[in-house]
């Protein structure tokens, strides 16, 4: 038995037990071996945060825990959204701010559509409800929008690849390679959809509009929410 | 309820009409443009239709020398889009170089309407066109509490205006991608002949344009009425700055009566026929009587006073100001002063600009939307007998609805002869 390469903590267990070898052996295995060791809650509690939200937040925590087990989790809190703004955890990286970048993402955006729209559209582009659905449902990342109304004048025009879709705005790269934040509210969307390459040579691709007033909606819970029939209101 | 259903009866304020009274200076000079009644004249930027009334008596004269020192008015009805005005030899031609007057087709209040005048262009966009511009501009004065309504306004001729700066591209931009529409437009280029007689004969084509035009001259229509019709009495005291409430008042009655009588005689009504007769329970129409100071022109067998032939000169289609302008003073000229002239300018009703680039409404929907002024000389030698202890000397200072008058020199020798001005406006324009 050599002890040199034994780990720190079964050397320890070994002078803790020095009759019993098995022993040691079994409680480092059990209770020590590959089990996580939290650094973050010994950093968090020296730390007191002392904002009224985020008490409010901590009590909210705490009263959640509560009623899930009596016992207090290990387990390190989430971030709460002010640390994840001050830590930029969501910002997109200057180097990664490339329209480059993201071409082979619109490329994969427009075969997923196909994919979702196969034989949704008639030989001259017109759909129905259904097709409506499906692209309601249907995940923007990827897509190459342009801003054709808004109540801001400036940014009419605005044209690039959704990088990020949030709840009430998109994100999206020009070709200048410039993040732009553009709200949904009081905004109309405009994107292109062209047709497979195997259905016919030189067809024009289907334009649609995007009323971002009604589509307000986080990504992942749009995809079970039914859309209706809207009369066209105004932005 | 019965508030709500007040409220809905009387939606827009009703129009209204300020009257000017004053003397119109003797001889023309560059500070007299300044005064009235010529600022209402060039501020008045879009119109329709000229009616100049003159006795008969002195009709072919003045026709006489309008067509000697007028000539006749140019003006082109052509198809563009917005994207031609900034095509470089139209704007080059037009617009750094030349002046031009431009007003599109359509409807103010339901329409994008466009308009162009001293290089600077003026859009008026319904919401949804504005929100597509992406141009910046201004809420429009009648819009409602909904915004419907907006203004953009670009001036042309600033020196950062030109092909290849940022602005400017993002003008070609927007008129390109979002104003892609061809409009009908109606084009007068200021410097022809007819109105800056030092310019070079114009073309009958306008430049840079791939669509033909439609040229279109304006030449006077003379209306001699046949018989001759009631006429009205010209003689009332003028008041002036001290006088009563109770002088002024009776004073816009009188004004008012005769702005009517003007106006039926310029639509020929039968109401002024001499030989008319109808039931007095249908009309009661009488012309303006003034029984303390008779003046005869014809006492024949007619019961009726006053009575004489009038003609009618009326020019139609789209005038610039300047040509009125210049068809104003030539008949101040002309007319001697004991003789009296109206002359009553139409703007369009679809501008949606007018008096002094101010905007202006659409008609009817109780939005008011009138935009018309008469401009009437008292024949001199009749009003100053009734003016009496009133007016004392040169102290005649104009008297002004509104506050908006110019104060004239006491000690001013040469005093021309008295005007009265009528502004027809609409009660919700900005023109107040």
């Amino acid at each position: 038995m050599s002890t040199s390469m034994e780990p720190f903590a079964q050397s320890l267990l070994h002078l803790a037990h020095p009759d019993d070898d098995a022993e040691a052996t079994r409680i480092y295995k059990e209770k020590v071996a590959y089990r996580p060791l939290d650094f973050r809650k010994l950093t968090a509690s020296t730390a007191k945060q002392t904002d009224q939200r985020a008490r409010r937040r901590e009590l909210r925590l705490a009263k959640k825990l509560k009623k899930a087990s009596s016992k207090p989790s290990s387990k390190p809190k989430p971030l709460s959204a002010r640390e994840k703004r001050a830590l930029g955890v969501y910002d997109i990286p200057k180097e990664a701010q490339k329209y480059a970048i993201y071409e082979p993402l619109n490329k994969l955006w427009i075969g997923y559509i196909h994919e979702i729209l196969k034989g949704s559209f008639g030989n001259n582009g017109t759909a129905g409800q259904a097709t409506a659905a499906k692209l309601c449902a249907a995940d923007f990342h990827g897509c190459e929008v342009e801003v054709v109304r808004n109540r801001c004048p400036s940014r009419v025009g605005v044209k690039g690849i959704v990088v990020k879709d949030t709840k009430m705005t998109f994100v999206i790269v020009t070709k200048k390679d410039e993040i732009k934040h553009i709200p949904k509210e009081h905004s109309v969307f405009r994107f292109e959809i062209p047709w497979p390459d195997t259905t016919k040579e030189g067809a024009e691709p289907i334009v649609l509009e995007l009323h971002g007033s009604n589509f307000m909606f986080r990504a992942a819970e749009r995809m079970n929410k039914k859309f209706k029939a809207k009369a066209m209101d105004d932005l | 309820m019965a508030q709500l259903l007040n409220k809905l009866a009387h939606a827009g304020p009703d129009a209204k009409c300020y009257i000017t009274c004053g003397n119109l200076p003797a001889t023309l000079g560059p500070e007299t443009l300044n005064q009235r009644p010529y600022t209402t004249i060039r501020g008045h930027i879009y119109n329709q239709q000229v009616d100049l009334l003159l006795p008969d008596e002195i009709c072919e004269l003045v026709q006489n020398r309008l067509s000697e020192q007028l000539k006749p008015l140019q003006y082109h009805r052509i198809f563009m889009g917005l994207k031609d005005i900034l095509e470089k030899e139209f704007y080059n031609n037009y617009i750094r170089q030349g002046n031009i007057l431009l007003l599109s087709d359509g409807r103010i209040d339901v329409d994008d309407v466009y308009c162009l005048y001293d290089g600077t262009l003026y859009l008026f966009l319904k919401k949804d066109t504005y929100e597509k511009a992406g141009l910046v501009g201004k809420q429009a004065a009648f819009g409602g509490r909904k915004k419907e309504r907006w203004v953009i306004e670009l001036n042309l001729r600033e020196p950062h205006m030109i092909h290849g700066r940022k602005a400017f591209d993002r003008l070609v931009w927007s008129f390109t991608n979002v104003f892609k529409q061809q409009n009908a437009w109606l084009f007068c280029d200021l410097q022809q002949e007819a109105i800056n007689p030092s310019a070079a004969p114009s073309e009958p084509t306008v430049k840079g344009l791939t669509l033909p035009t439609v040229i279109r001259t304006i030449t006077p229509t003379i209306t001699n009425s046949s018989t001759p019709i009631k006429l009205a009495s010209f003689a009332h005291t003028i008041p002036t700055k001290d006088s009563t409430e109770y002088t002024r008042t009776v004073f816009y009655d009188w004004a008012t009566s005769l702005h009517e009588w003007l106006a039926l005689v310029s639509i020929n009504a039968d109401r002024l026929n001499i030989t008319d007769s109808i039931d007095p329970l249908l009309s009661r129409y009488e012309p303006l009587t003034d029984d303390d100071n008779i003046i005869t022109s014809t006492t024949s067998t007619s019961e009726y006073k006053l009575q004489g032939k009038i003609s009618k000169i009326s020019w139609r289609g789209f005038i610039p100001a300047e040509y009125i302008s210049k068809i104003f003073s030539i008949v101040q000229e002309v007319v001697a002063r004991d003789q009296w002239y109206s002359i009553t300018v139409h703007g369009f009703q679809n501008a949606p600009i007018s008096w002094k680039g101010r905007q202006h409404s659409a008609v009817g929907g109780g939005m008011g939307g009138e935009n018309l002024y008469t401009i009437f000389r008292l024949p001199e030698g009749n009003n100053t007998s009734s003016v009496g202890g009133r007016n004392s000397g040169g102290d005649d200072g104009d008297d002004v609805m509104g506050g908006m008058g110019i104060t004239e020199g006491v000690n001013e020798k040469i005093v021309g002869s008295k005007y009265i001005m009528w502004e027809v406006v609409g009660g919700r324009d900005e023109f107040s």
